[in-house]
């Protein structure tokens, strides 16, 4: 049997086939609904704490969450999972003080940039814009082809008979190679045929994952363009039922199955790389530079990301919006500690299977990477029996829909709301800016696709996106809490802060070398937010204000 | 290296345990939310027309 072959059946096609074909029509249907700017952007601002609850968390828990995370399981172990303790605690802590995400929801905004020419100025609104705009394409230059590799390992697309053809390409040269007469030209031959058939397998596997990345960017364009945040949020909340059914499978399937279970897991990871892949800090682990980072991070994401932030100003009023973020924050724990446990479970199948073993090891000796992004869908292809993986992709495939709709729409309100119509004389009408949203939409449709396709991926996705993030919420975190909680915060000060964040551009195109080290991606990553929090107070300090600032709702 | 075994062993206990029994409530009141949520939009839209 081909190593890349996995459970999936027909059975399990179909169900993720209706589940496609019911989001669609879902979100078409409630196109009715959207009657203004409002409606389209912020869901009419009528969103309960249930609902808000099930769409902020179905946000946060994209397809490429389960990827990025069970990557990091796969390479660090149980360490990685400190980065979600982190986000409860922070999830616990806003919840319950109300801290910033109140006083956001009561200012009615549409987009979290308006608040900075509420507090600042146009200019700063402007720039913010720009900036968040920029960073939250770049972030989710991944998404698809993360979405899409997990889709091809876990349902078998991946089974190219790669195993097959190395092995008759290894017997060709053996039997055709005079043995006595050159005994070195054989295992040369043989070597090349192996490696040509080898490429060949890699390159097949490849224009499968850009076909399904493809289609996904199409379905997600498709409803999130007609129906906007009604259509997201109606939408997210059946992706939140559908992947917390799809997080249990695959979690019971790991943790059940005779060849793992948790002692055997953590037994594994023992031998292996002994406290390393327990302790986050210990020698061998991330580092204190990087936990700390993270927390910094997870922080600011929480308050200034805007597709979460996003979830603070569709609720109903400020205690619903607290209050999403206190019920919520379980879900912050789980959305990257479950899918890091996926990852984790993966590495001891693998080092039990010697052909799975042998595979992953050439990769890294080819350096090739470490082959994690392969490793976790894969074992859980084979570890969740049919019928039910066709649940859990189904699943699977919500995390990825409900993170891309969001998404989609938050960068092109952005760039609507606080780029387009503040440089332009005239108002735009709701019409205008509902049609422009929607044409931008789908220019950044396109441009995902592109990225897709050029950008290779990364050893560690995880650093990628909290280095395209850190480009804007360097900036935005300083500049929000100081403008809410420093008088003498000033629209200088804003500008220096949020132009200083850009200082992380320059992080995603170093050599690898740097990036795939824990230690200096957290000193970056700290380094740029203390130089976003100096520009800020020297500006504010050196260049204050002349006037007091607006205190009525920002007008585009 | 025990302690941390036992401590990701709680975590995940007290995570997940936290995180399905929100998904169970969630479940019936987030529906609820979609309807009432409908109601507004479609009112709001009536009252502009």
């Amino acid at each position: 049997m081909d190593m890349f072959a996995t459970n999936c059946t027909a059975v399990d096609w179909a169900i993720v086939g209706v589940y496609l074909a019911g989001i669609v029509v879902l979100g078409l249907v409630v196109n009715r609904y959207v009657h203004s700017v409002a409606d389209y952007m912020v869901a009419g601002r009528s969103a309960g704490t249930a609902l808000n609850v099930a769409t902020f968390l179905a946000t946060g828990l994209c397809l490429v969450t389960v990827m990025y995370s069970g990557m990091e399981g796969f390479n660090k172990g149980f360490a990685y999972m400190i980065v979600g303790v982190m986000g409860m605690a922070f999830g616990l802590f806003l919840g319950s003080t109300g801290f910033v995400v109140r006083k956001l929801r009561a200012a009615k905004l549409t987009t979290l940039p308006e608040y900075f020419q509420q507090r600042y100025s146009r200019r700063v609104r402007v720039a913010a814009g720009v900036i968040c705009a920029l960073a939250g394409i770049l972030n989710m230059g991944l998404f698809p082809k993360m979405g899409a590799t997990f889709i091809t390992y876990a349902t078998g697309l991946g089974t190219t008979g790669e195993a097959a053809a190395v092995t008759a390409a290894e017997k060709t040269a053996d039997t055709s190679a005079p043995k006595a007469a050159a005994p070195s030209v054989a295992p040369s031959a043989a070597a090349q045929k192996a490696d040509e058939a080898r490429k060949a397998a890699i390159a097949k596997r490849e224009l499968t994952v850009n076909i399904v990345m493809t289609v996904i960017i199409a379905i997600a364009l498709l409803y999130t363009v007609t129906g906007g945040m009604v259509a997201v949020i109606v939408t997210d909340y059946v992706q939140f039922v559908l992947l917390a059914l799809g997080l249990g499978i695959g979690l019971y399937f790991c943790l059940t199955s005779p060849q793992l279970g948790w002692d055997k897991i953590a037994a594994t990871w023992q031998a292996s790389r002994g406290e390393a892949a327990f302790n986050p800090v210990y020698p061998g682990s991330y580092g204190w530079f990087w936990v700390a980072w993270q927390g910094i991070h997870f922080g600011a994401a929480a308050l200034c990301w805007a597709p979460e932030a996003s979830r603070t100003l569709t609720a109903k009023d400020p205690e619903t919006a607290r209050k999403t973020f206190l019920y919520g924050s379980p879900g912050q724990f789980i959305r990257l500690a479950i899918p890091a446990l996926f990852g984790i479970a993966a590495f001891a199948f693998v080092a039990h299977h010697a052909d799975m073993a042998k595979h992953f090891r050439g990769m890294v000796l080819r350096d090739e990477g470490t082959g994690a992004d392969q490793a976790m869908p894969l074992v859980l292809g084979k570890l969740v029996p049919a019928g039910l993986l066709g649940l859990m992709m189904a699943g699977m495939v919500s995390a990825l829909m409900s993170t891309h709709d969001s998404y989609f729409l938050c960068w092109a309100s952005v760039i609507t709301r606080d780029i387009i119509a503040p440089l332009r004389r005239r108002e735009l009408t709701d019409k205008q800016q509902i049609r422009i949203t929607r044409i931008i939409i789908v220019a950044i449709g396109a441009f995902l696709l592109v990225w897709g396709l050029w950008y290779k991926l990364p050893a560690s996705v995880w650093n990628y996106m909290a280095v395209t993030g850190s480009v804007y919420l360097c900036g935005a975190l300083v500049v929000l809490v100081g403008g809410m909680y420093w008088k003498r915060a000033s629209s200088a000060g804003a500008l220096a802060a949020l132009i200083g964040g850009l200082a992380s551009v320059p992080i995603v195109f170093l050599p690898k070398w740097f990036t795939d080290s824990t230690v200096l991606m957290g000193q970056c990553g700290i380094a740029n937010y203390a130089v976003c929090v100096l520009l800020f107070i020297v500006f504010s300090w050196l260049f204050p204000d002349k006037k007091q600032p607006a205190t009525q709702e920002a007008r585009p | 290296m025990s302690g941390w075994i036992t401590f990701w062993k709680w975590a995940c206990i007290v995570g997940v345990g936290s995180y399905f029994a929100l998904v169970l409530v969630v479940i019936p009141f987030g529906a609820a939310d979609i309807v009432r949520l409908f109601r507004d939009l479609g009112r709001g839209g009536s009252e502009r027309k």
